[in-house]
């Protein structure tokens, strides 16, 4: 009787966290086919049917449109919300603090950064200026992890040792940005401002590839500590006690963290309040079971991400609103309603 | 029948030595309460036998063959702070099986839960997140937590502290009859020194980073040592009801 | 006793003041020759100079102010707006310095009033140099509105002008200034009236002509093909897309500049594209759209090509028919720019307007107006050499 009554509880604890992954998983495909057929040129579900299975080599409009232009722009909105989600869900956990997020640990400035000093200098890789900007803005955005880590081996890696250079950073390398934009022409001047509004237009089959692979592999390297990780989230004594070699644990996820935060901006500018949201929305409503949680923050950054896409896409019309500046609009709000929402720890 | 033996466990932190010559037995199936001053090394000598922190000399655990301690034998539950959780009590009592949790839980593992918590009176806690219970509730939850693993040797620091009085009761009559029970080693840090009396097959005291005295209640528990150890002048009675009372007088 | 004093005085000043009116009055006779200069500025201030200034300090539009007034106008120099020259209009910098070396920094001959690009002006350098006109661009004008003041007191004589809003109107006002400050009213003239001619050409040639509108897509190149840059509806080369009779697809989409979505620009199926080049940092490793000063042909087609290659670019008009042309982003702002102007009408109806020859105009502009200066470069090309 024991038994049976055992496994009826934990089915209903997990049940609803399920429903949860489940629904928002159908949730994300009807978004991806929305953000396929909404753009300046409205494209019908069976049109963007036919041109996906025509093949990228038709020439007509509408397969340069969806092959080059949406697909890569759709994959990019979701491989870039997922990393975010994924690398803010495990800085949320490793600091135990639900405002750490990438952005909040200076891994997104020190990107900002790196393209800033790019674009300044005109730095190319293999004479592709975009190419230059991004490898600079992932080696910097490494840059500020490894300043990070070092400083965590010295002082122990504890969750304060980590948010506090984790602001440090911040300001450290905005300040650097600000300066180079100071010192630059207007014009490029512009450009560098430009970057910092991450634009769904830098998206590429490259790009793609790259934030896919980081996330495929991260994502796969996550599922050995899920248990460690719900551990952590109850206390570090308690992680100790069980086991959990909690330095250990933090180090590891950060790193993960931000490689996956690098392969989201370093190609399309920074995206602010996707990793901060999403992780919230998903521990509000699947609870911090990281089974379910991670999966949760993943899907949930990629539906964040796509919806933002979408707003963005029938508010600017034939002009290009850069998809950052709707992510920081819209989480502002989402972020207060969460808060509100969110019950009084004692 | 299984024994722990500590051979000249010893612990210092730099220059600082917190234990040192600690050479002792423990037997299954016994409560050891761990007493003396506070910062003397209690929780110290606790964290060694749990591999939480570094020591020199050996410790030997022996169930028919003699070797050396590995992590499934321990529970090790620390003082409870800061532990704070949306996470429900089934959970967390479930998490005390980390080591062996793989992405799917299985039934043994679920019943396990069920058993524990079943033994602790808390079932019907279940589904309750672990931010709403009470303190007497969460200390029993973070028991059961420590007790799903069948370890062999249960550690707990402090377990009765900030409890009120009737869970503090439930706690170590949970703890002992666990002990008896299960035929595990208990052993515990403990500031209350009428619960150290009550609740022990054996009493460590502890002081100047060496064991003073090991034994029962009556060889431990006698005014010149206890006075010598904690600097207080005390009164030392035995009730009606056969309860061995301390009683602090003055400090000295 | 007081009282006689009193009217000797009186009498005394009331004589010196008729006489000074008489001189006064003699001396105006206003045909603005060696007497005063009055105009409206292009910030719509009166501005009275009591003579022609014979000395100027150049906040902005030194290329104009040149051509206009060739090498008299060097002599009357005496400062210049120069950080960053270099790094904002590196073309321009280069050749303009080397041919007059007067306008190097580091020669010491003219002070440094400033940045080139930022509407930065070093106050205490203008106060202590004391020019008779200090010429200022509308956002120079703007940004230092406080300081005018300063300057007005001191003495010096500001004076607005403004090449940037790429209109007729505003490029003959400014331009008739520039004539009568640096005593050019005749080159001031020819130019205007080039200009006028050739701008009233085109749109009445367009008027007969009753041509079935081709659309036409204009970007700045200085992304490269990795990133949009961005097009302009209503300015620079927005304005003059749409007066050669082109269809702008920018216009409705953006307010003055900004970037496409580039699905709308694949979608439009523009029939003719521009890219604007210039040199916008140091480097030259990169894949910015290069056009300008020191440019060779083949750096701004292999440059040009690149951006032929983007993805869903092949299946539009343009580029299926190598209707693809890269422009001078640095030529805007002049009084030649109207070459710009035929060389897009030209490549949108080509047949319409055979007989203009943009590149020989602009040649015979600089061999006529900066004899001196070497304006070897690209600034208007094809991508295919037909």
């Amino acid at each position: 009787m024991a038994d049976r009554d055992g496994a009826a509880i934990y089915q209903a604890i997990v049940r609803k966290r399920a429903i949860v992954c489940i629904g928002s998983l159908i949730g994300l495909v009807l978004l991806v086919l929305a953000d396929l057929m909404i753009g300046p040129s409205w494209i019908p579900i069976h049109d963007v049917v036919t041109t996906l299975f025509d093949g990228p080599n038709g020439e007509t409009t509408s397969t340069a449109i969806v092959w080059s232009v949406r697909l890569p722009m759709t994959f990019t909105c979701i491989f870039v919300g997922a990393s975010l989600g994924l690398a803010g869900v495990k800085v949320q956990t490793i600091c135990n603090n639900p405002l750490a997020s990438p952005y909040t640990l200076g891994l997104t400035s020190g990107a900002a950064f790196g393209a800033a000093t790019a674009i300044f200098t005109g730095f190319s890789i293999a004479g592709i200026l975009w190419l230059g900007t991004a490898v600079l803005a992932f080696i910097f955005a490494g840059g500020v992890s490894l300043a990070i880590y070092m400083v965590g081996k010295m002082k122990g890696m504890s969750t304060i040792t980590i948010i506090l250079a984790g602001i440090v950073m911040n300001f450290f390398f905005v300040a650097l940005q600000q300066l180079l934009q100071y010192k630059a022409s207007a014009e490029v001047a512009q450009l560098i401002a430009s970057w910092t509004f991450g634009s769904l237009t830098r998206s590429s089959w490259t790009s793609v590839a790259v934030s896919g692979c980081i996330l495929v592999v991260c994502a796969i390297f996550v599922t050995r500590y899920v248990w460690q990780l719900t551990a952590l989230t109850t206390s570090e004594e308690n992680a100790k006690s069980l086991g959990v070699d909690t330095e250990s644990v933090r180090l590891k996820m950060f790193m993960s963290a931000s490689l996956l935060t690098a392969g989201a901006v370093s190609f399309i500018g920074t995206v602010g309040f996707v990793g901060l949201v999403a992780p919230h929305c998903a521990r509000l409503l699947v609870g911090e079971d990281q089974r379910y949680l991670i999966p949760a923050s993943v899907i949930f950054g990629s539906l964040l991400m796509l919806a933002a896409s979408i707003t963005a896409k029938l508010i600017g019309g034939g002009s290009m609103i850069p998809v950052g500046i709707v992510t920081s609009l819209v989480g502002v709000p989402a972020l207060f309603i969460l808060l509100m929402k969110t019950r009084r720890w004692e | 029948m299984t024994t722990l033996d500590l051979d000249n466990v010893g612990v210092s932190f730099g220059n600082n030595i917190v234990l040192e010559e600690i050479t002792t037995t423990f037997k299954s199936g016994e409560m050891t309460a761990v007493i003396g001053r506070n910062g003397i090394g209690k929780t110290t000598l606790l964290k060694a036998i749990g591999n939480q922190i570094k020591r020199t000399g050996t410790i030997t655990f022996d169930d028919g063959n003699a070797r050396a301690l590995s992590f499934d034998d321990i529970s090790y539950v620390p003082q409870m702070s800061s532990t704070q959780t949306r996470l429900t009590v089934f959970e967390m009592v479930l998490i005390g099986l980390l080591r062996d949790l793989r992405w799917k839980v299985t039934l043994e593992q679920i019943q396990a839960v069920t058993g524990v918590l079943g033994e602790l009176n808390i079932l019907h806690l279940s589904e309750q997140p672990f931010f709403s219970l009470s303190g007497g509730q969460r200390q029993l939850v973070i028991l059961a937590q420590a007790l799903v693993s069948r370890p062999k040797i249960l550690l707990l620091d402090e377990p009765t502290s900030a409890l009120d009085l009737r869970h503090q009761l439930i706690i170590m009559d949970l703890a002992r009859n666990y002990t008896h029970s299960h035929d595990v080693i208990t052993i515990y840090v403990v500031h209350d020194l009428n619960l150290a009396a009550r609740y022990s097959d054996s009493i460590i005291l502890l002081h100047d980073a060496k064991i003073r005295a090991h034994g029962t209640a009556d060889e431990v528990l006698r005014s010149e040592l206890l006075e010598a150890a904690y600097n207080v002048r005390l009164d030392i009675e035995k009730t009606g009801a056969g309860y061995l009372t301390i009683t602090p007088i003055e400090p000295l | 006793m007081v009282k006689g004093i009193w009217s000797i005085f009186l009498v005394l000043t009331t004589t010196a003041c008729l006489l000074a009116a008489g001189c006064v009055t003699t001396n105006s006779a206003a045909n603005n020759t060696d007497a005063q200069i009055t105009f409206t500025d292009l910030a719509g201030r009166e501005v009275t100079l009591d003579s022609r200034p014979e000395t100027i300090a150049v906040g902005f539009y030194i290329v104009n102010y040149l051509m206009v007034g060739g090498d008299d106008a060097l002599d009357k120099l005496v400062g210049l707006a120069m950080d960053s020259w270099d790094g904002t209009r590196y073309g321009e910098y280069a050749v303009f310095t080397s041919t007059y070396p007067k306008l190097l920094e580091a020669n010491g001959e003219i002070v440094n009033i400033g940045s080139y690009h930022d509407d930065t002006l070093n106050t205490e350098k203008i106060l202590q140099l004391k020019p008779d006109v200090l010429l200022l661009s509308p956002s120079q004008y703007s940004a230092n509105n406080e300081q005018v003041k300063t300057y007005e007191n001191a003495g010096i004589n500001v004076v607005v002008i403004d090449f940037n809003s790429n209109t007729l109107e505003t490029h003959t006002r400014s331009n008739r200034i520039l004539g009568m400050l640096l005593g050019k009213e005749d080159v001031a003239e020819e130019q205007i009236a080039a200009y006028t001619a050739a701008v009233n050409d085109i749109t009445s040639r367009l008027a007969d002509a009753n041509v079935e509108k081709k659309a036409v897509y204009v970007e700045l190149g200085n992304k490269g093909p990795g990133d949009y840059g961005n097009s302009y509806s209503n300015t620079m080369w927005g304005s003059f897309a749409t007066q050669a009779g082109g269809i702008n697809i920018a216009d409705g989409q953006i307010e003055k500049y900004g970037s496409l979505n580039p699905e709308y620009v694949i979608a439009s199926n523009p029939d003719v594209i521009f890219i604007g080049g210039a040199i916008w940092s140091g480097d030259t490793n990169g894949d910015q759209m290069r056009m300008g000063y020191t440019i060779s042909e083949e750096t701004a087609r292999e440059r040009l090509k690149k951006f032929t290659e983007r993805p869903g670019w092949n299946v539009i008009t343009a580029v299926k028919e190598g209707e693809v042309y890269g422009i001078d982003h640095g030529g805007l702002r002049t009084m030649i720019d109207y070459v710009y102007l035929q060389y897009i009408a030209k490549a949108l109806y080509p047949e319409l307007f055979e007989d203009l020859d943009p590149q020989a105009t602009m040649e015979e502009f600089y061999e006529k107006y900066l004899p001196d200066l070497d304006y070897t470069g690209t600034f208007m090309i094809k991508l295919d050499a037909t």
